[in-house]
């Protein structure tokens, strides 16, 4: 296990080609100079494999919204599209443990994403520059991601009872900021590469302790490579559901994937309404996602291959 | 410190332009100094190792114990048993299925995502100049909770109205039945699509960007000397995103390897035993049946497996970055 | 049945009420088992108390939480979880020191698990005590297997839950029945005749319960298991699930696969009740209270005065009905709970006849069904559901129950799991998926 979780945190990384940095990608991405052969003769296949992608990822979305505005009688009939809309389906989500699941889901994705960050960062910055704790720690920071997380079930909750924080949505907030360090770490190993090191001797120099180097040369330069792990940190949060299952059953702190998987044990089956609570669901997260999505998107591959 | 600096930064030292903090000639605070430094560091790295702690070595220790003895949910560590959980998981014939599942299905799904999302990679570097709508429509599938994207999924192969089976009676004579999910050669496929639905969008970023990142001088030097299109994605572009490629697959594999929330929603685990994943059995025999020493050894037959299954597939990724 | 002596009553009546009255003023915060529960006094004005439900219980929990916090203050948290789930949380939250939950309502299957993991408390000395109880009225063939472990008392039973063979009549009609069917093979031959004509307009001769999990798919073999006449343990506690009669009721099973609304094997609760309420199958083997919702149309059906409801059918024609108790539920008190004599009090109250009498009947819906013999005859019942009530009333004698005791769970999770493979052709003959199931059961329940 070890061998292998060495492999994306430390190795990886010294790939022989230095990989560009991302500035410069997104800056030729976004002005569109991008130098790859055009008119080319697979261009037309390109365009067609592409159309049929954007399909295969959209059928199923809208099919979803769809059936949130059908009756359990249409969807039955096989009909495709609503007949009739039936609005109620929505009326319903909104009227049930959803909204309330969402804000829960919110409240410990964010918070949990900010101590995440918090608890992540300093040990990145010197695991990278310091190789404080050795290969042995940079190796092995990355195990706990590696095994189905079922396992941690039963210790974390005996910990948690410790705490007080059982059933509780900071109980969950903690789990959730604990289990994303080793992740956020990667993810920021490839950025912090990144910052030329004149900047921080610069400041050695002027006298700062490395707290303060910390505080005010590294997190400022990192600025938007923090935002990126923590969206990313934020989603992997707001969508877990193992955990939740069985780390929040009291009403008031379900998140939404467990209120959910709850509607489908129920006795009378209705997929319209828990299509319209599904989408009601994904609502805030698409949100925040297309809102940040450069950073998003540049924390993927920035983070995850360097 | 500052020497592992110098190593590791891209920097040549001599374009460092103040001068070391090495060569101040007062030795005595130099020295002082370093061991605040190391105390910081240390001071630094302590959430990192209690994080590795609570969430790595606590919960092995504990399935070590489990696994070592009779343990049910509610009372652990009854009376030590040896190796006899561990020899019965491993002579387990359902243990063994759901490994030989889990391998091929991680695989499998790693593959098929693997290498769709490596052609749309292309297909989209090919044609379009920034894809910046297309991105963000491709992260969407990513962020969808996987509950939702079992949910989904499951709406989708209904034989009872399910999008498959409207389709099917409206553009076929077919007029059968077509379930997906109870058909026990069909069921694991169907998780896989959901599977690869939700993470090939994951290959197709990395891939997309590795090709964004080509050094576009090579690219024209290559279309000077008059090479043919296939012949320059061959040459030129195929061993530079190789590396990236390979990554990707291994973050596919791992992803797969740990599915549990789309057998859980989509089929939990049947019919029979034909979609019982490791994680899916591992969750059931601790949860359901209430046995966490067995559930700990086949959590340790797991970790077996996942290493002798992903550490090839490491040492591949790792030359193809190194070359 | 010997139920009925199972409970020694050594102690006189007359000295418990003693000892009670004398615990209650004494000290009402000690936490003896012996006080006495008076759900009309106002001992725990302002108290709370924390059930643990499955999430069909929903209705009948806040039901209860109203009436008992305007009864005596006191305030019900309820939370619910899948009904697969309450087991495992419920021994989380003991197990963990949580102890955020005081009273439960598990499957009766899961009492063993649960008590030999310390999950739930013993009652016997409590209910020895306490004659209000009246352990007589629980309906006979119920109490043992929803009260018992070994002989020790742990749950008061709550939700009876048998299943009964609801019709839809039109269907019936359409199809040339005048009478619902009295035997297994008259099912599967009526089942097939209505999806063989109505089939391609998605109407199907019967919903069968066959998702993979022991209260579904073990539902529906259970109630076969009852029809044939065959038991899962023999009258010394063995193990008998490979008899003649378990391979004739999976090869039952098997008939109507087929038939029946696709796909069985996807077939929960929800998928077949919305196929039943829509109108849309000829047959499904289900709670009674699925009658009480039939007739709601709040609830959405489209099949309100145009249904029926029979016995299970049998192996033979003219035996005596004979009912399986499939998903009942009892009322047990958290193992670690520090409001032990509250937790006592409150589901004497819930187990009681009164009560049980009003959840039956009341709207909307709350999905329990009779659990003593006072509230199966209950008047307003039996002018508003007759039907019902004669359904239920096969309970009072001789019904099928599941085994219990320690890895029980387990055993009915390995049954079905077989009985899926076996349906799904991953397995051989019927013979052989319950020969493993037999070698399996004996490995689990015996040793």
């Amino acid at each position: 296990m070890i061998e292998t979780a060495e492999a994306p945190s430390s190795r990886m990384i010294e790939g022989a080609a230095p990989p560009a940095a991302p500035s410069d990608v997104t800056k030729r991405v976004r002005r569109g100079v991008g130098r790859h052969p055009r008119g080319l003769p697979g261009s037309a296949l390109s365009l067609g494999w592409v159309a049929l992608v954007v399909v295969v990822v959209l059928v199923p979305l809208g099919y979803l919204v769809s059936l949130s505005l059908m009756t359990q009688g249409q969807i039955s009939a096989g009909l495709l599209f609503p007949s009739d809309p039936a609005w109620q389906n929505w009326g319903n989500a909104w009227n049930s443990a959803i909204p309330r699941g969402i804000t829960n889901s919110l409240i410990a994705a964010f918070l949990g994403s900010l101590l995440t960050l918090a608890l992540a960062v300093p040990g990145a910055w010197t695991i990278v520059r310091h190789r404080t704790g050795g290969s042995a720690l940079s190796g092995l920071i990355l195990s706990p991601w590696l095994l189905p997380p079922v396992v941690a079930i039963i210790p974390l909750l005996t910990l948690l009872r410790m705490l007080g924080l059982i059933n509780t949505l900071p109980g969950l907030t903690l789990v959730y900021a604990l289990m994303n360090v080793p992740v956020a770490i990667w993810l920021l190993d490839g950025f912090i590469r990144r910052i030329p090191v004149e900047i921080e001797e610069a400041a050695r120099l002027d006298g700062a302790g490395e707290l303060q180097l910390l505080r005010r040369v590294v997190v400022p330069v990192l600025g938007p490579a923090l935002i990126a792990v923590g969206v990313i940190v934020v989603i992997l949060n707001y969508n877990e559901f193992l955990f939740a299952t069985f780390l929040t059953q009291s009403e008031g702190s379900q998140t939404v994937p467990v209120v959910l998987a709850g509607m489908l044990s129920e006795r009378v089956q209705d997929f319209g309404r828990i299509a319209a609570s599904s989408l009601l669901a994904i609502i805030p997260i698409f949100t925040i996602a297309v809102l940040l999505q450069r950073h998003l998107v540049e924390g993927l591959t920035t983070g995850a291959v360097k | 410190m500052s020497t592992d600096q110098r190593e590791r930064t891209r920097i040549p030292p001599a374009a460092a332009s103040p001068p070391q903090p090495e060569a101040s000639p007062d030795a005595a605070p130099t020295s002082r100094r370093r061991r605040t430094e190391r105390f910081h560091h240390r001071l630094f790295v302590t959430p990192s190792v209690l994080v590795l702690l609570v969430l790595a070595l606590y919960p092995l220790l504990f399935i070590a114990a489990a696994a070592l003895s009779r343990s049910s949910l509610g009372q652990p560590f009854q009376e030590f048993t040896g190796l006899q959980n561990l020899r019965a998981a491993a002579g387990d014939p359902a243990v063994q299925d759901s490994m030989l599942l889990g391998t091929s299905y991680g695989l499998g799904v790693a593959a098929v995502s693997t290498v769709l999302g490596t052609a749309t990679a292309v297909a989209l570097w090919r044609s379009v100049s920034s894809g910046a709508v297309l991105r963000t429509l491709l992260l969407l599938p990513m962020i969808v909770p996987p509950v939702i994207v079992g949910i989904l999924f499951s709406f989708i192969f209904s034989p009872s109205g399910g999008l498959i089976d409207t389709l099917l009676r409206q553009f076929t004579s077919f007029s059968g039945s077509f379930a997906v999910l109870s058909d026990p050669s069909w069921a694991i496929i169907g998780v896989a699509v959901a599977d690869v639905w939700e993470w090939t969008p994951l290959v197709v970023l990395l891939v997309f960007t590795a090709l964004l990142g080509q050094d576009p001088e090579i690219l024209e030097a290559a279309q000077l000397d008059g090479a043919q299109p296939v012949q320059q994605f061959l040459h030129v572009t195929l061993p530079t995103i190789a590396g990236t490629v390979a990554a990707a697959f291994l973050i596919r594999l791992i992803l797969a390897f740990k599915v549990f929330d789309l057998v859980y929603v989509m089929t939990s685990g049947g019919p029979g035993s034909s979609t019982q994943v490791p994680a899916y059995l591992i969750w059931r025999a601790a949860l359901q049946n209430f046995d966490v020493g067995m559930a700990a050894a086949i959590t340790l037959v797991l970790a077996v497996v996942v290493t002798l299954v992903t550490l090839p597939i490491f040492y591949l990724t790792k030359r193809l970055r190194d070359d | 049945m010997p139920t009925k002596n199972s409970i020694p009553r050594h102690a006189p009546l007359a000295l418990a009420a003693v000892l009670s009255v004398v615990a209650l003023t004494a000290c009402s915060a000690d936490a003896g088992a012996q006080s006495q529960g008076d759900a009309a006094s106002g001992d725990y004005d302002g108290e709370e108390l924390n059930l643990l439900l499955n999430a069909s219980h929903e209705g009948a929990g806040e039901w209860l939480a109203e009436e008992y916090e305007a009864e005596t203050g006191v305030q019900i948290n309820v939370t619910t979880v899948p009904y697969d789930e309450i087991a495992s949380q419920l021994t989380l939250d003991q197990q963990s020191g949580a102890n955020t939950y005081d009273v439960s309502a598990p499957w009766y299957v899961s009492l063993g698990d649960l008590a030999a993991d310390g999950s739930i408390a013993p009652l016997t000395d409590y209910v020895e005590s306490t004659p209000e109880i009246d352990v007589e009225d629980f309906i006979p063939s119920i109490w043992e297997p929803y009260a018992l472990v070994d002989e020790e008392i742990y749950g008061l039973p709550f939700d009876g839950d048998i299943h009964a063979l609801f019709y839809n009549e039109e269907i019936l009609e359409r199809n040339g029945f005048q009478e619902p069917p009295a035997t297994w093979d008259e099912y599967a031959e009526q089942v097939s005749t209505i999806t063989e004509n109505e089939g391609g307009d998605g109407v199907y001769g019967a919903a069968v319960f066959g998702e993979q999990s022991p209260m579904i798919l073990g539902a529906s073999f259970a109630n076969r298991l009852a029809g044939f006449g065959g038991d899962f343990l023999d009258g010394e506690g063995r193990p008998v699930i490979n008899s003649q009669e378990a391979v004739q009721s999976l090869e039952a099973l098997e008939d109507v696969w087929e038939d029946a609304l696709p796909t069985p094997a996807e077939t929960d609760f929800g998928a077949g009740n919305s196929a039943w309420f829509a109108g849309n199958v000829g047959f499904i083997e289900n709670w009674t209270d699925l009658g009480v919702r039939s007739q709601d149309p709040e609830s959405g059906s489209e099949v309100a005065d145009g249904w029926g409801v029979t016995y299970l059918p049998r192996a033979e024609e003219g035996e005596r009905p004979r009912a399986s108790l499939v998903a009942g539920f009892s009322w047990v008190v958290a193992g670690n709970t520090d409001k032990s004599d509250l937790a006592q009090q409150f589901i004497t109250w819930a187990a009681s006849a009164e009560v049980n009498a009003e959840l039956l009947t009341a709207l909307p819906p709350t999905g329990i069904d009779p659990n003593r013999v006072t509230s199966l005859e209950d008047e307003t019942y039996s002018e508003d559901f007759p039907q019902l009530q004669e359904v239920n009333e096969s309970t009072l004698d001789g019904a099928l129950a599941w085994p219990t005791g320690e890895n029980a769970t387990e055993a009915a999770q390995v049954l079905t799991d077989e009985i899926a493979a076996h349906l799904s052709e991953q397995r051989d003959s019927a013979q052989e998926t319950l020969d493993t199931v037999q070698s399996e059961w004996e490995r689990l329940l015996v040793d």
